[in-house]
């Protein structure tokens, strides 16, 4: 199977390259939403087609993630988080990271009643995760603690939780948690994972290393007008909320400017390690170090991965 | 402000006026607000009443609805389980419910993952409304994985049925639907399908827009998790829940009434500022846990209370005004005869008695207080006449006791120095009645080189004693020319004064008759106060007398007679006891002391200046007192 996705995976690229020429497709891990409203800014603002590239967003369905369209060759450039990045380029998929926006971890679980105030009160317990994933940590304290949690996968949303069909869900502090907050939950216990020993950075923009190899200037050039685009994001909110709001009306995404705006001061939040409030964009070796033990001391990966290898072989 | 308190205090009527309507003002705005808060009070439970009603009749209608659905869906669960052996007979089933039940969209019967092996993993029969035509497809595919979604998976881990959180349908008509989910488990208990009925929201979503109690009422109904359903504003709808609304400025209110409603509670919760702008009318829906909220603006539920205040507070002020301007021209009219009697005594003020007074034609205070003037000016004209009597009579008196005053003057030598021709004696003396006329005398006259002096005090005051002092006067000098010797002359004016005394009357006298040659002096005194003796040496004293008894007490009484001598540069000092007992307004006595002192201090002072300086002391000791007593003062010196 690794070896035909490797196969799959060239092929992909030289047939993407061959159909879209210069183009450039950017996929991001979810629907339309200030997560990414840092990529809307530098095509809104043409920092892309300042940098010479034709950038094409386009964004994955729930059958059709990210990392399909990458690997089948739809798409030139993901974002992932971290985590399953390095578990699939463990498992031979060479993606190459070359922006890093999140420092931080904004997994947490929400608990649906008061009871549920630490990871041991979750022992045995109905917690919700996306069944598209990104439960990953979830999984991992379940293991460490051994809990016994009863994961129910759900496909979006937090209908599940304020049913209270579960005891408790995994949520993204920009996302799930807000709309469980603006659904009047506001006030229920949470456990974040960056305030244990999961504090580990999260999204980044990722390329195939073929990609990578062949259109290194490109990669390069699409790394900063990202980069670019955030830091007018981060100086230009209402206006950014603006950008993103246009875009959610176009691909009818169901959501306000509250929960977007919510979204979006989070995120900037995320974007800085603790402590700091200036972004660096930049994925530390010792955090990619970091995860590879914690992923190898729970069998995550067979085999250690480098930040050379997260970064595509640069030092 | 200065013209209206001067028309607050020089008009009486203004002012009366304005008591009146200080009193009524308040009663008036008591009785107005009592009645404008009841008013209110049944006007806002009536309006509790009108909206709980529109609303409950609107869930009542939804739930009508719900029930049928939750009904039909439950009596057709029991032909799944009889044909579950013929899964294709599925998408019949389905057909049917959808035909016999108009409100229903949509019906799905999805069961467990590989339920019919031959089906494979995915097996749901579903139907749905195309127009008027039903279509039936087979539900799972790879792209829709039904066991994953809410309305499959709710219902399955709460293992109950329930009703989906509404969402738009993908049609992309904006359509917003809600899902019944029935979990159907086999005998062995064991859940291997969901029933599904699929409902538009339209329906509900215009019954609830419907619901008007007041004109500008609005409404909102939302989900489980806050969601808006229903909301005046179509953007909010499915996108916004009540915990974070861009819509709505106070937030915080509209979190508290998000959390009730949530909560499936039933009430009201005002809004605004006060909490006075609106209020919220809320009931829940209970099968799907929606809760359906009517806002009545309080402008609305007022406004019939609030254009009759209007209405009230003209009324009212018009009343108040014309009430002020009544009690003003009413009380000016009824107080106008005050000003013609001010007028009236204001002349009667200026001595015209007879002027003639405002006519009264009422019998009440305002007759009275013209009788009142009437008697007072004939009063008056009598009083007035009776006082020029009296003023008259009484100008005669004080004439008649001004020359009274001069005659007894007259009887008293008052040409000083009384000797001018001889060198051997310096003689003064002076006497002030405390009246017109006293009853003090002093004489003194020199006959064969002897000085004969008399100083005396007639008992009383005013024209008795003057009378008596008069005749007293008067005997001294017809008495002193028979008899040698002082005591013979006191006995004699004694015997002649006692006789015939009955006014009781007496007179202290002293009497002295000093030999100018030799200084020999002999004296008598009756119980007159002790002349003081100022000695050539320095040496100054009271005299030693007998008291004897004053003259016309008692005929025949013997009066002893003294002798003395006074050596060349002594003088003789008498007085009266109106010298000794002058009184200061503290009615402290000038004193036989002070008089010794004074006299020791100016023994110096010729006889003149002695007795003036004497009688300016005793006007500064009464320092203003009234003179309770006649005053006589003598003084003579043997040089």
């Amino acid at each position: 199977m690794t070896l035909k996705r490797r196969i799959g995976l060239l092929f992909a690229s030289l047939f993407s390259l061959w159909m879209y020429g210069q183009r450039i497709v950017f996929t991001p891990q979810w629907t339309p939403q200030a997560q990414f409203a840092g990529y809307y800014v530098a095509q809104k603002k043409g920092f892309y087609k300042d940098a010479g590239l034709d950038v094409d967003i386009q964004h994955p369905s729930t059958s059709d993630p990210a990392l399909n369209r990458l690997l089948e060759g739809r798409s030139n450039v993901i974002t992932m988080q971290l985590l399953p990045a390095m578990v699939e380029i463990d498992r031979k998929i060479p993606l190459v990271n070359i922006l890093q926006t999140s420092q931080r971890n904004a997994l947490l679980i929400v608990s649906r009643t008061d009871s549920i105030r630490t990871f041991q009160d979750l022992k045995g317990k109905k917690v919700g995760v996306w069944k598209v994933g990104f439960g990953d940590f979830g999984y991992i304290a379940d293991n460490e603690l051994g809990l016994g949690i009863r994961w129910i996968p759900f496909l979006e949303g937090t209908n599940l939780y304020i049913s209270g069909a579960i005891d408790a869900t995994l949520a993204m502090s920009y996302n799930e948690y807000l709309q469980i907050v603006a659904s009047g939950h506001g006030d229920k216990p949470v456990l974040r994972f960056s305030d244990s020993d999961y504090d580990y950075p999260e999204d980044g923009v990722y390329v195939s290393a073929d990609f990578y190899q062949r259109y290194p200037e490109k990669a390069e050039a699409f790394a900063e007008a990202s980069r670019r685009g955030w830091e007018y994001a981060r100086s230009h909110p209402e206006e950014t909320l603006d950008i993103v709001m246009e875009l959610v009306t176009k691909e009818h995404v169901h959501t306000n400017r509250i929960h977007q705006k919510w979204m979006l001061e989070e995120i900037f939040r995320l974007q800085c390690k603790e402590g700091e409030d200036v972004p660096s964009f930049k994925l530390e070796r010792e955090d990619v170090e970091r995860l590879c033990g914690l992923l190898m001391k729970h069998n995550r990966i067979q085999n250690p991965v480098s930040y050379e290898r997260v970064k595509g072989g640069k030092k | 402000m200065n013209i209206f308190m001067k028309k607050i205090r020089g008009s009486f009527s203004f002012r009366l006026s304005l008591y009146i309507l200080c009193v009524s003002v308040p009663v008036f705005v008591l009785a107005f607000f009592s009645y404008f808060h009841s008013a209110r009070k049944s006007v806002k439970a009536e309006s509790i009443e009108r909206a709980q009603v529109a609303m409950d009749n609107t869930i009542l209608q939804i739930d009508q609805v719900l029930n049928s659905v939750e009904t039909a869906v439950q009596n057709f669960s029991w032909l799944v389980a009889d044909k579950l052996e013929q899964p294709d007979y599925m998408y019949v089933l389905t057909q049917q419910m959808l035909r016999s039940n108009p409100h229903v969209v949509g019906c799905a019967i999805a069961f467990e993952p590989s339920y019919y092996l031959e089906k494979g993993v995915m097996f749901s029969p579903y139907s749905y409304r195309d127009g008027n035509n039903i279509y039936s497809k087979q539900l799972g595919t790879k792209d829709y994985d039904y066991h994953y979604m809410d309305w499959y998976q709710i219902p399955k881990l709460l293992g109950k049925a329930y009703w989906s959180e509404p969402y738009y349908d993908d049609g992309g008509a904006d359509l917003i639907m809600t899902t019944y989910s029935y979990p159907l488990y086999d005998s062995a208990g064991k859940l291997y399908a969901i029933f599904t009925a699929d409902l538009s929201l339209e329906w509900f979503t215009d019954k609830v827009e419907a619901i008007k109690p007041y004109p500008n009422s609005f409404n909102m109904m939302i989900g489980r998790g806050g969601k808006f359903l229903v909301h005046w504003n179509k953007e909010c709808i499915l996108n916004e829940t009540v915990f974070a609304t861009s819509k709505l400025v106070n937030g915080e209110e509209l979190k508290e009434l998000g959390h009730q409603m949530v909560a499936g509670e039933r009430g009201m919760l005002p809004f605004g500022e006060s909490k006075t702008e609106l209020t919220m009318f809320y009931a829940p829906v209970k099968s799907t846990g929606w809760s359906v909220a009517v806002a009545c603006l309080h402008s609305d539920v007022f406004a019939g209370v609030d254009s009759l205040l209007n209405i009230i507070i003209i009324i009212g002020f018009l009343g108040l005004l014309l009430l002020a301007g009544f009690c003003y021209m009413t009380i000016r009219r009824q107080v106008a005869p005050l000003t013609r009697f001010a007028g009236s005594a204001k002349e009667i003020a200026q001595g015209n008695f007879t002027t003639s007074l405002p006519t009264i034609n009422t019998q009440d205070e305002m007759k009275q207080l013209h009788d009142s003037f009437e008697h007072m000016q004939q009063s008056l004209v009598a009083y007035i006449d009776e006082l020029k009597d009296t003023t008259a009579k009484k100008e005669r008196i004080e004439s008649e006791l001004r020359i009274a005053r001069e005659i007894q003057m007259g009887m008293v030598p008052k040409i000083f120095p009384a000797f001018p021709e001889r060198e051997d004696v310096d003689l003064y003396a002076k006497l002030i009645p405390a009246k017109e006329v006293g009853g003090d005398l002093y004489d003194f006259f020199i006959e064969d080189n002897k000085l004969y002096f008399i100083v005396g005090d007639v008992s009383g005051k005013g024209v008795p004693a003057s009378l008596v002092m008069a005749v007293t006067c008067r005997l001294f000098r017809t008495v002193a020319s028979h008899f040698q010797k002082p005591s013979e002359i006191v006995t004699s004016l004694n015997d002649t004064l006692a006789e015939n005394n009955e006014s009781n009357m007496f007179c202290t006298f002293f009497l002295g008759i000093l030999d100018l040659q030799t200084g020999y002096m002999q004296y008598c005194n009756a119980g007159h106060n002790a002349p003081v003796v100022m000695r050539a040496s320095g040496k100054t004293e009271f005299m030693e007398v007998v008291p004897n008894l004053p003259l016309g007490l008692f005929e025949g009484f013997p009066y002893d007679g003294q002798e003395c001598t006074l050596m060349k540069g002594d003088s003789l000092f008498l007085y009266t006891d109106g010298v000794t007992e002058a009184e200061n307004i503290e009615k402290r006595l000038y004193s036989d002391e002070h008089l010794l002192d004074f006299l020791v201090m100016h023994r110096h002072e010729h006889p003149s200046g002695l007795v003036e300086k004497v009688f300016q002391d005793i006007v500064c000791h009464a320092a203003g007192a009234e003179q309770s007593d006649d005053i006589t003062i003598m003084c003579l010196k043997y040089k």
